[in-house]
């Protein structure tokens, strides 16, 4: 199992977000989350990259190792990553240089040399081409003066960069365009490999389409009430989620 | 019967700044331009004043080499006192002269009555500055010959090097350039120990002049240093000034730029990095004098745990300097939420056809932008660096000479290492 998450419980100011969340994905799997607003998606994502501010108990294993003290960094190094729901402008930040400082970081913690000057652009040359980010958008700042849809195109190409083991996509659909979404959604696709396994965090069963999952979980307050195959988010978008809630209840 | 014009005409600047400073008061808070950086124990430390000889010891022979402009003219000055075998001056031949200040004064070469020592100081010297004059503090003497464009960059390398602690070590330099004349000047200020460097510069620019002036200030932790800059400029010459404050226990820096002539232009320029529990504060003061003149300045400081910097930038247009512009810019980043950083305009307008803007920012980084950089695998310290080069980034660029930017870069670099490995 890649991500082994069992009661998790994460707090902020005194207030319960998740309330035993568990959930397993195997290595190579794609799996979506789904729920309503204000179900603890978001924080979960947030909770799993090791975000500060959580007070958090239970127990988050990454290919088998207890994580939940690790710094995000590490996590980040170890093959993690978060594409951001709201991804983040860093001021004078440039593009290029950000990754290369992160990629290399990667590649130490894992025992591979550090990329030189012209190999590092190669790559990125390669990896933009994923997800058509323009090579003018690599030499501005990180973020600064990108769309809506380009920022979350640069999520997915620094994903690329980076080479995760885990990545989750915290509601990398919203906000885009149905041609972004396709491009976003390939790009996903081709990143998709037999050790890489995908957590897909979103509101609406349309990137389903494009990336199709293998499981399917439904977050209600703070926890997994159901999990299922993909029609399970096909039933969602035709019945609602109190519908489905009560027919799982009905039924069980 | 001798009039007082001809009396004090026969007075030396030294007998004249001792005379002034009768009338002056050692600063303290209560003078707006001296509340948040005044210097109570100045009093106690002149009294241990002693002659400043300096001791050549083994440590000052590589200081004839420098990390940068490797085809530089060099001059090292210790205590005030040109060391001429420890430097490598330009010859005679190339139209600069760089000497001891009482050397020039005694042979009288050149010092033209409007260039002489004290004749924007005696004017315009705050307290210090008369102090140092009636010192008689040595320094150094640079003229570039009218038409004479400098082909290599002159380095000044300070060192002060006290004998006992709280020593007070004057020096005043004089540096002139005639009209079409450039040059290129940076500086590096080196102290350590409980010491004060007391700095006083006059720089006259002539016609056309244009002198691009670094000034690296590299002092100890609990080294301080009060100086004070003080500008004539005249029509169509161009004064860029860069200061780069990188050191010191509590450090009082004034820049004073009189723009005589029409069609000047002056741009200031400064990183200021306080290290922890230290205090570095900067005046500048441009007086528009005349019409179609122009000022740029760009200052920007990082403040570590428990550092102050202070940022007081005051532009005075004169009723007749019309079509004036200026602009003016503070930003600081504070590293700690105890780092205090305060900065005050000011602008005084007496002409109707000008352009004058201003505007100051003070905060933190942002907590989000660094969360998101160690997502992606950067450590806490890595983030807030480059954060904080990006803040710095175009400032360093804008040094005159590749091999200055490189070694500024890297030392800033270096220092913002430490100073947030401290404020974390």
């Amino acid at each position: 199992m890649l991500l082994e998450i069992e009661n998790l419980r994460a707090s902020i100011e005194g207030k319960e977000i998740l309330k035993g969340v568990n959930l397993s994905v195997p290595a190579g799997e794609v799996h979506a989350i789904m729920g309503p607003n204000g179900s603890g998606k978001s924080t979960l994502s947030s909770v799993i990259a090791g975000k500060d501010g959580y007070e958090t108990s239970g127990s988050i294993r990454f290919d088998g190792q207890e994580i939940s003290d690790w710094e995000p960094e590490i996590r980040a190094r170890e093959g993690m990553f978060l594409a951001f729901q709201y991804p983040v402008e860093l001021p004078g930040v440039g593009l290029s240089s950000f990754l290369r400082a992160c990629v290399n970081e990667r590649r130490k913690h894992i025992g591979q040399s550090e990329l030189d000057a012209s190999s590092f652009l190669a790559l990125m040359r390669e990896k933009a081409a994923l997800v058509e980010l323009s090579q003018d958008l690599i030499r501005r700042p990180v973020n600064q003066g990108f769309s809506g849809g380009e920022k979350k195109r640069n999520e997915i190409f620094q994903m690329a960069m980076l080479d995760p083991r885990m990545a989750i996509l915290d509601e990398t659909d919203s906000g885009l365009d149905i041609d972004a979404l396709r491009i976003v959604a390939e790009g996903v696709n081709k990143l998709r490999n037999p050790q890489r396994s995908l957590l897909v965090i979103t509101h609406y069963q349309r990137l389903l389409e494009y990336i199709v999952p293998d499981r399917v979980h439904v977050l209600i307050d703070g926890a997994i009430v159901m999990s299922g195959d993909r029609t399970l988010a096909l039933a969602l978008e035709e019945k609602g989620y109190d519908l489905v809630r009560a027919e799982q209840e009905v039924s069980s | 019967m001798t009039t007082t014009q001809e009396l004090l005409g026969q007075m030396s600047y030294s007998d004249q700044a001792a005379g002034n400073l009768l009338n002056h008061k050692l600063p303290d808070y209560r003078d707006e331009d001296w509340k948040y950086t005044h210097y109570s124990g100045f009093e106690h430390y002149k009294k241990l004043q002693t002659s400043g000889n300096p001791i050549a010891h083994p440590p000052l022979a590589r200081r004839s080499t420098t990390p940068f402009h490797e085809d530089a003219w060099i001059a090292v000055v210790v205590n005030g006192i040109l060391q001429a075998n420890l430097s490598n001056l330009p010859n005679h031949s190339t139209g600069i002269r760089v000497a001891k200040l009482s050397e020039a004064i005694s042979d009288d070469s050149g010092l033209e009555p409007g260039y002489s020592p004290g004749a924007l100081a005696l004017a315009k010297g705050h307290y210090y500055s008369q102090w140092a004059m009636a010192q008689g503090a040595e320094g150094l003497f640079i003229r570039v010959n009218s038409g004479i464009v400098a082909e290599k960059h002159l380095l000044i390398h300070t060192i002060n090097d006290i004998q006992q602690p709280q020593q007070v070590l004057p020096t005043h330099h004089l540096i002139v350039l005639e009209s079409n004349a450039a040059l290129t000047l940076s500086e590096t200020q080196e102290g350590s120990g409980e010491g004060m460097s007391l700095s006083l510069q006059e720089i006259h620019l002539s016609n056309q002049a244009r002198l691009e002036h670094s000034q690296l200030q590299l002092w100890g932790n609990e080294f301080e240093c009060i100086q004070q800059v003080l500008v004539a400029q005249q029509t169509e010459s161009h004064y860029a000034h860069f200061a780069y404050c990188g050191g010191g226990a509590k450090v009082r820096n004034q820049l004073t730029v009189m723009q005589e002539g029409q069609l000047a232009l002056t741009e200031l320029t400064g990183l200021v990095l306080p290290g922890v529990g230290k205090h570095v504060d900067n005046q500048t003061l441009i007086h528009h004098q005349s019409p179609h003149t122009s000022s740029r300045q760009r200052y920007r400081s990082l403040v570590a745990r428990e550092g102050t910097s202070v940022f007081n930038g005051k532009v005075y247009v004169n009723p007749g300097a019309q079509k004036t512009d200026a602009y003016q810019h503070h930003a600081s980043l504070l590293m700690h939420e105890t780092a205090v950083s305060n900065a005050k305009p000011e602008l005084e307008i007496y002409a109707d056809d000008v352009k004058c803007s201003h505007g100051a920012t003070a905060g933190m980084l942002d907590a989000g932008e660094i969360h998101y950089m160690r997502s992606r695998g950067l450590s806490e310290v890595q983030a807030r660096m480059m954060l904080q080069e990006a803040f710095v980034r175009d400032l360093l660029d804008s040094l005159p000479g590749e091999s200055l930017r490189l070694w500024c870069h890297n030392h800033c670099s270096d220092r913002l290492n430490v100073l947030n490995q401290l404020s974390i």
